[in-house]
This record gives structure tokens, C-alpha cells and sequence, in this order.
């Protein structure tokens, strides 16, 4: 049942992917249309449980909106007979959340922004916390600084933050710094490691014996002689240095002009001159960096295998065969025999790389997760694409003295500087505005008080001057708490694009849409995903949304 | 759902966002503080009730669109659970359009969602008329090749090639496998059509019949043989159907059987399905973000409350998260959306000189051409070709009365349901 339940997701990250998601333990603070779309994505995914924090009761006299909020802006919320105007939204959130997949659990706290450190302490005591989801806008700037410094505390938590506003968005992951290495290859990687400018013994054994009586085949054989074979022994006829010979070699030693063989050697031809093998300047850099030299009991897995990779480089001078081969006419034989030849081959580099990591691990009693076999193989076949990933903290981006030192304010500078990335920037520097506009307690930019009366005129206020009245205010809290303290001063261009980002904020009123909650919450919950599963490159910047121009921008 | 009411749609989000002015709005965006008498006025088309068609319909319901219609041929299997979200264990087996049209007015009361069972052919071109946006939910390029010739079928310029824009039909398409996906806005005579930006889907691989019966070199090529070759060899008669289980364990064993006797590895169950099926994988995150995006630029062609998208997004989640906005251009001689191919012949030409030069610049489109022209045909092939058959000696510049210039329909099979729009100069 539930392989099949999950067997189109279970095509991309496996069945040991698949495991970490049912273990994983979620727990989310604010109802809000962001967190409740990435909650059901993750719940649909099959994840073991979740835990949904909110104060906010189905209809309050302090926030008569509430009600209105959850039923106008969250899809998937229950009411049932059991509860009145005292339930929560988050209780008829879980119990909406929880239908869609009855292997997940689903619990709930009523409680303000203020607890959310104690409840994840304690949450963690009694069952565990894996994920931290967290609605930027309930929380608020100050208290996420909080919970991110208590789940980077708990080394493997992760936090994934959204925040949306109209058709404004941004999202943001926080975690420990971390090596990636499982499904990191892009799909359909266009160069294949095939080795024919420097072929080892048993690939030359090979192209000897395809080729050495090649006159001789008859016409069927000569048209399944796989390319492999044909262009590397033209390149080693005459040296991969002169183009112009291998391609002469190929055209003399083809029959006719129907052998697709040939058309495929033809259309290979940059392999015979092409070294896969080489070593390039990002794994140089990788297995050369101090932490894959100064490895200790402590040292990630992850260096022991760099420095695995960096003891096989410089005794073979090449990188570990990737080991797979394209699909290419040839009999049935020769393919399944090239192929192995080229299995076998990776299989050694990697434990050679492999015996060289589990030595230095003994050597300084590493006490860290077993490696395996397994391990050096998955590094070895994605060595063009593992990486060792950091993440920003929240601080360096969201505390303007911290940003001037950790460089974000000058990132944020260089951004609305750029005319592709102003837009966001702006979007960046409002949510911030309207948290100091709100303050404690208060009321978000363009949310209506009970009455807007024209101070001057005694008259309710059109909607354009309320608006603009909270615009202008917001205005200046971006000036002077936002962008003053990071000593970012704007031209008369870039001022214009803010007025019109801090307008339009305004006039969303604070409104999360269901679709925005979609999007952002669809992308934490991706994001979340490819952390637990450790597959896929995760995104370590700060995203913005800005639906009205339908793009997406990293920040930082 | 009880104690609260919830026949009226209470204010939310979108109510705010379209009763007041903005900056970034669209062309004649006009303010109003009752959505529910704007939205409810659009009708939409939903094509597909899967995982993008789920969040299609909550997206649209939750933005207070109120007049939804849902099409799919599709019943409900239990490997659409993990991401098509209106569906639950118990509906597996059943209508997907209707199920998915249900829940979402349980939902949303104030969302009325008409249900469609069946194949999207089958309705007559008239039928699509009838709506104000078409948002796409699909996994196929031919079924998105469909609705688009329907809808640049409706498609009238006049003679200088300007589009009459009452008869454009705006499309909003996404598409999705694993981590990556699309979004589209088209308005079809305005900016490119599916056929325009034809290049963008990649040729499907296809394998050669004689690599599967002599020279097998994967394991799909195993599973393709016993599915191909196999199968109508020895269960003649039987059509096979990649739903029934013994169906497939059969090709499965088949195959690996196969796979065994070459030296081959990896034929496994998931992957004999996986190949007969085409299937594509999918995960509910890519299908919210996608569909969402879709629904936003409805919400904006809807009302204008924010400029459109200009026209394309791909998104890209593998490697960190990345995305790509970007204005493809039209196919100024595209067969299905543009005003007309301009085509001049000689002034004493005649129908059949027209066609036989008309079929040699437009091989890929044209073989057995019918004509027509102001709604008059001057040729049409079937029964009553006979009647037509004088028109071939006759000059062109007579059958378009005495001009020299005008807007001649060309029709052929090859083309199925579109239309070739010919600007026709008879000169020199």
C-alpha cells in the first residue's frame, strides 16, 4: 500500500530517502496559509507527525478576523461539532491537515510567538523535533533569531521560515553547515567520463579487440562495433592533438555511410580529445581545504572521503571513474561488457578512496557515522558535485549591526543597485519595515482599524489616502530602521521603486493569499524535503517572491 | 463542516488586494470592494484532475473565483494519493473530475464546480467557447497541442492582420516532473502559442524496433520487447492494459527473463512500470508551486489586479532553487495563431496551381489541402469533393471575386483541427 502510495516520489530519492521522510518530525508555528500548504505537502509526503502552534481562536472578540482568516485563506481546516468560538485555528487546522494521510499524526498547542522556544524544548523532550516551520509574520523577526539559535543548537534540526504578504513572499532554511553528496548530479549532465583520451589497460584491452579486425567483420558485426570503441582507437592511431587525424581516421576506417555507429563516433568526437578525468578547481579547492587536512575524531564524514579523494588524485593524477556509460549501438554483448568493464573500474577507485578514508578515520578515532562502502561509492560517482554547504544565519541578515559585519548589507546594497534584483531587495527591506511599523502588539501596514477618520476633515478616509498614510509611515521606518543602520542611501530611481514596493505592500493589508501561501510554502516544504531526505542541492540564500512580476531572487 | 457558516465567502486576502488601487496593476484595473459579483462572472475551465488540477481548483476557489467547470477522463489510482490532495484512500476507483469537483465545494460553497467525466475530444469545439479562461492541468503534449489549436481555431484578424480581440481565449498552462516544472501565460494572437515554442518539449525517446529484438542493450529495452513483440505474440486478442496487475507481472517476468538470458540488469517491477506507463515522477511541492503560479496569473488576466506574467516561467529545484521568467517571442509564421502566411502566386494562377504551391512551401503541415475563402469553400475533400472538382481550372483572382489580395483558409488532416491562414497576393 504505501510503496505504492508514494511510488512517484519514491522514483526520485529511493526507498532509503523515503525512510528518513517517515521519521521526520515537524513542528510549525502559525496557522497561516504558508505553513498550513507546506504542512500538507510534507503531511502528503509521509512524514511521521506534526505539531501546529497558533493562539488564535476561531473567532476572538480581540481579532473578530480570525475566523474570516482561516476559512477565506486555509483550505484544508475542519470544523466539527465539537468545537465553538474558544477551538483554535490551529486545532481545526490539524484536524483538516490530518485526512489528508491517515499515516501521520497531527497535535496542536495554543500559544502565543512569545513560547515558541519553551514548547520546542519541550516538545523535543517528549517526542522529538526534526523540522521547524515557522510563519515569519507570526513569529515575528525577533523571536525566529531565538528559534533558529536553538535548533542550530541541536545540531541536525532544520528551520525553514516563510513570510507572505499579498503577493509578496520570501523563504528561508536555516541549518548547520552540512556535505551534500546523494543525487547532486544534475539530470542529464551533458559530459559522460568516458576516458578515451587516457584510457586504462583494461578499456585499451577492450578497443584492442574490437578494432584489431575490423576488415574482417562482416557487415553486421562492422555496424555494431560501439563508437567507444571506433573513436578511441582513431585517437590512439594518431594522437589525440591533431582534431583533423582522428576525424580522417574515422572517415577512412568506415565501409559506407549507413553505419550508425559511426554517426554516434562522429558526434562524440570532442571524447578524444576531451580529459574527463581532470581534476578541477572546485574539487581541488574542496580536498585541499583545511578541515579535509586537519581531520579529527569530530571531523563530518564527508572530509574524511575528501581526503580519501585527495590521496587518490595525487597518486593517479586523475579523478575516480564515474563508472556509467550512454546507451550506443552495439550488440548486446559488447554493451554489457563495456559497461561492466566500466563499473568494475569506478568500483575500485571508489575503494580505493574508500580505504584511504576508513584509515585516516582510525588513525585520529573518528567517532562520528560508520563509513561505508557505499559512501565512498556515492561520493565518488557525484565527486563533480559534492559540496560542503553554510548557511547565513538569521542575525547576519535580519540585525542591522550584525549585517554590516556579515556583509548582508552590503549584499543588500549591491542588490537594489541591480536593476534585475531592486524589485526584491525592496520586498526584503519591507517586510522588515513592517515589523518595526507593527512593534508589539500593533497593527500591521494597510489593516483597517475599526474606523479611518480623516483627522483634518472629520471624514472616513478613502481607501487610496489610508493607504497612503500607512505607506508613507512604513516608508519611514524602512529609512530609518532598515536601510540608515546598514548605510544604504537611495537614488531617485531606486526611491521611486521603493515607494511603489512599500504602496503595493500596503495595500495587500497584511493579506496572506491562499496561492502566495502556496508557492512559498510549496517551496519551504521542497526545501525541507531535500533536507531530510540529504538528497538534492539545498538552497542556502534567502528567496523573494514577488508574484506581481512572477519571479523568484536569491538574496545574500 | 458545521456550526460555522460558511455559504458566504468571508472576506480575505484577495477581497483587500482588489478593493484598492496599487501600483504594479494592469491596464484598467478598477477597484472594487465586491469581488465575489467580479469573479463570479468568469467562467474557467480546468483541464486535468491531478496533481496540478487539485491545487488548480482549491487555488481558484480560494480566490474566489465562483465558477469553476473541471474535465478528466481519469479514475482515481492509489499512486495519486501522495500529491493529489482532494482524493482520499476510498475514492480510488472513481470519477477523478467529479471527486475533486465535490470536495472542493464541500469547501468553498460559494465555488460552484461543474464536473466533466470524460475525454476533452469528445467536446465540441463550441463547448470550450463558452468559458472566459482555460487553465491547464496536463501531463501530455498532445492533449496540450489539442486545446491549443481549439482555442487558436477561434482565433479572427482582419484583413490588415489584426486580431479581433473578442475572440481570444487566454491560456494558462503549468507542467511538472519531480523537482521541475513550468508556468504560461498564453493569449493566443497576442503572444506565443504552444506551437510557437514547439521546440521547447524535447523529442520523446522512441526505440528502434530492431535494437529491442536483436540488440537489447537496457533494461528498458527488455521491457519494451516483451510489451511490443511479446505480448501480441502470445496473448493475441488481448489488448493490454497497464492497470491489471497480471497484465503487468506478466511483461515484468517477461522481461526479465529477457534481461537474464543478455546479461542485463535492473529490470525490476516499479521499472517495468515505470516504462509502459511513461510515468512521470511528481511530488505535491512542485504541484502547489506551479498550479499556484497558474492560478495567480488567472486571478490577474481575471481582474488585472496586477500585470501579467510576460509569458514564461521554469523553475528549477534540483540544484539550490531557480527560476526563470522570460518572454518568448511569437512564430510570426506559426500555422496555429498567426494572422496568415503570406504567400503570393502568380496572378493567372489557378485553384490547383494555388494548391500544388501552397502543399510544396508548407510540406510539414499540408498534403491534401481544402480551401475556403470568406466562409465559402472553393475546395473540400470527402464526399462532396465532386462538386468542388471545377474549382481546380478555375483562376484564384476569380474566385475571390475580381481582388488580388485577400485571407484564403487552407484545412488539411495534417493539421487536424487548425487552420492554415493564407494571405494570398496574386502578382507578376
Amino acid at each position: 500500500m504505501s510503496t505504492e502510495r508514494y511510488d512517484r516520489q519514491l522514483r526520485l530519492w529511493g526507498p532509503e530517502g523515503q525512510r528518513r521522510v517517515s521519521e521526520c518530525r515537524v513542528l510549525a508555528f502559525g496557522a497561516t496559509p504558508s505553513t498550513c500548504e507546506a504542512l500538507k505537502n510534507l503531511i502528503l509526503g509521509g512524514i511521521k507527525s506534526f505539531h501546529l502552534v497558533d493562539d488564535a481562536l476561531l473567532a476572538s472578540p480581540s481579532r473578530p478576523d480570525a475566523r474570516a482568516r482561516c476559512l477565506s485563506e486555509l483550505f484544508e481546516i475542519e470544523i466539527d461539532a465539537e468545537m465553538d468560538s474558544t477551538s483554535t485555528v490551529a486545532e481545526a487546522c490539524v484536524k483538516g491537515l490530518a485526512r489528508l494521510n491517515p499515516d501521520v499524526g497531527g497535535t496542536w498547542t495554543k500559544s502565543s510567538a512569545r513560547g515558541s522556544v519553551n514548547i520546542a524544548e519541550s516538545l523535543t523532550q517528549s517526542e522529538g523535533v526534526d523540522v521547524v516551520l515557522v510563519d515569519g509574520w507570526w513569529v515575528g523577526d525577533e523571536y525566529i533569531q531565538e528559534l533558529e539559535a536553538w535548533a542550530l543548537k541541536r545540531g541536525d534540526v532544520v528551520l525553514a521560515t516563510t513570510r507572505a504578504c499579498g503577493l509578496f513572499a520570501e523563504c528561508k532554511t536555516s541549518a548547520n553547515a552540512r556535505w551534500v553528496m546523494e543525487n547532486v548530479t544534475p539530470e542529464g549532465s551533458v559530459t559522460k567520463d568516458l576516458r578515451l583520451m587516457n584510457p586504462w589497460s583494461e578499456l585499451q584491452a577492450y578497443v584492442e579487440m574490437k578494432t584489431s579486425d575490423l576488415d574482417r567483420l562482416d557487415a553486421a558485426a562492422f555496424k555494431h562495433v560501439p563508437f567507444v570503441a571506433l573513436l578511441a582507437s582513431a585517437a590512439a592511431q594518431c594522437g589525440t592533438s591533431d582534431r583533423r587525424a582522428v576525424k580522417d581516421a574515422l572517415t577512412s576506417m568506415r565501409r559506407g555511410l549507413d553505419e550508425e555507429n559511426f554517426d554516434e563516433a562522429f558526434a562524440n568526437m570532442r571524447y578524444a580529445w576531451t580529459d574527463t578525468g581532470a581534476v578541477t578547481p572546485e574539487i581541488e579547492a574542496l580536498t585541499r581545504d583545511r578541515r579535509a587536512i586537519e581531520l579529527t575524531a569530530e571531523s563530518d564524514k564527508g572530509w574524511f572521503l575528501a581526503a580519501g579523494l585527495r590521496e587518490f588524485i595525487s597518486s593517479e593524477g586523475c579523478l575516480p571513474l564515474e563508472g556509467s556509460i550512454p546507451d550506443m549501438i552495439s550488440t548486446t554483448e559488447s554493451y554489457v561488457e563495456l559497461q561492466r568493464l566500466y563499473a568494475d573500474k569506478a568500483n575500485r577507485d571508489a575503494c580505493v578512496v574508500w580505504q584511504s578514508a576508513i584509515k585516516r578515520a582510525a588513525r585520529v578515532g573518528y567517532i562520528g557515522d560508520l563509513i561505508t562502502e557505499q559512501d565512498a561509492k556515492t561520493f565518488c560517482k557525484h565527486c563533480r558535485h559534492v559540496r560542503f554547504m553554510t548557511w547565513r544565519t538569521m542575525a547576519d541578515e535580519l540585525d542591522p549591526s550584525t549585517s554590516v559585519t556579515s556583509g548582508a548589507a552590503t549584499l543588500l546594497k549591491d542588490a537594489i543597485s541591480d536593476p534585475s534584483k531592486t524589485v526584491s531587495a525592496f520586498i526584503f527591506a519591507a517586510f522588515r519595515a513592517a515589523s518595526a511599523f507593527r512593534g508589539p502588539g500593533g497593527r500591521d501596514p494597510g489593516v483597517e482599524p475599526e474606523s479611518v477618520i480623516d483627522s483634518e476633515t472629520g471624514l472616513p478616509m478613502s481607501q487610496d489616502a489610508f493607504v497612503s498614510r500607512d505607506a508613507e509611515v512604513l516608508h519611514d521606518h524602512m529609512t530609518r530602521d532598515v536601510l540608515q543602520p546598514r548605510g544604504i542611501k537611495l537614488d531617485q530611481s531606486t526611491a521611486k521603486i521603493a515607494d511603489d514596493v512599500l504602496y503595493e505592500y500596503t495595500r495587500y493589508g497584511n493579506g496572506q493569499l491562499n496561492a502566495v501561501g502556496s508557492i512559498i510554502g510549496g517551496i519551504a516544504s521542497q526545501e525541507i524535503i531535500k533536507l531530510v531526505t540529504r538528497q538534492y542541492i539545498p538552497m542556502t540564500q534567502r528567496l523573494i517572491y514577488d508574484g506581481v512580476h512572477s519571479t523568484t531572487t536569491l538574496l545574500f | 463542516m458545521s456550526r460555522l457558516d460558511v455559504d458566504a465567502r468571508p472576506p480575505g486576502a484577495v477581497d483587500v488586494m482588489l478593493k484598492r488601487a496599487g501600483r504594479f496593476t494592469g491596464p484598467d484595473f478598477d477597484p472594487s470592494e465586491d469581488i465575489s459579483s467580479v469573479l463570479r462572472a468568469v467562467r474557467v475551465l480546468v483541464v486535468g484532475a491531478g496533481g496540478l488540477g487539485c491545487e488548480l481548483l482549491k487555488g481558484l476557489a480560494m480566490s474566489g473565483f465562483g465558477n469553476v467547470d473541471v474535465i478528466d477522463m481519469d479514475t482515481i489510482d492509489v499512486s495519486n494519493l501522495n500529491r493529489q490532495f482532494l482524493f482520499r484512500s476510498e475514492d480510488v476507483g472513481k470519477s477523478k473530475a467529479e471527486t475533486a469537483a465535490r470536495r472542493t465545494r464541500e469547501r468553498v460553497p460559494t465555488c460552484e464546480v461543474t464536473a466533466h467525466h470524460g475525454r476533452i475530444e469528445d467536446k465540441e469545439d463550441g463547448w470550450y467557447r463558452q468559458f472566459d479562461i482555460i487553465a491547464l492541468g496536463l501531463d501530455s503534449l498532445e492533449a496540450r497541442a489539442y486545446i491549443n489549436s481549439v482555442c487558436c481555431g477561434f482565433l479572427e484578424y482582419d484583413e490588415d492582420g489584426n486580431v479581433d480581440p473578442t475572440t481570444i481565449k487566454p491560456l494558462v498552462d503549468g507542467g511538472t516532473e519531480g523537482f521541475k516544472g513550468h508556468a504560461r501565460v498564453i493569449v493566443p494572437g497576442m503572444t506565443p502559442c504552444f506551437h510557437c515554442t514547439m521546440w521547447l518539449f524535447p523529442p520523446q525517446t522512441t526505440f528502434p524496433l530492431c535494437t529491442l529484438a536483436e540488440t537489447p542493450r537496457s533494461a528498458a529495452h527488455c521491457i519494451e520487447y516483451a510489451k511490443l513483440i511479446q505480448w501480441p505474440a502470445e496473448r493475441h486478442g488481448e489488448t493490454f492494459d497497464p492497470d491489471v496487475v497480471e497484465h503487468m507481472t506478466w511483461v515484468y517476468k517477461k522481461a526479465l527473463k529477457r534481461a537474464e538470458t543478455f546479461g542485463i540488469e535492473g529490470v525490476t517491477y516499479s521499472h517495468t512500470q515505470g516504462v509502459t506507463k511513461n510515468i512521470i515522477p511528481a511530488i505535491p511541492s512542485t504541484n502547489a508551486i506551479i498550479a499556484a503560479a497558474c492560478v495567480i496569473e488567472t486571478l490577474k488576466i481575471a481582474t488585472m489586479c496586477a500585470k501579467g506574467m510576460n509569458n514564461y516561467i521554469m523553475y528549477v529545484g534540483t540544484d539550490g532553487v531557480y527560476s526563470h521568467t522570460v518572454e518568448y517571442e511569437r512564430d510570426p509564421m506559426c500555422v496555429m495563431c498567426s494572422p496568415g502566411i503570406a504567400h503570393s502566386v502568380s496572378a493567372y494562377a489557378t485553384l490547383r496551381d494555388f494548391m500544388s504551391s501552397i502543399v510544396a512551401a508548407h510540406p510539414d503541415s499540408l498534403s491534401e489541402p481544402s480551401v475556403s475563402y470568406r466562409g465559402k469553400n472553393l475546395y473540400l475533400r470527402g464526399v462532396l469533393e465532386d462538386q468542388f472538382v471545377d474549382n481546380l481550372t478555375a483562376r484564384m483572382v476569380d474566385l475571390m471575386g475580381g481582388r488580388t489580395e485577400g485571407l484564403v483558409v487552407v484545412n488539411d488532416k495534417k493539421m487536424k483541427k487548425t487552420s492554415m491562414r493564407v494571405r494570398v497576393s496574386l502578382s507578376g
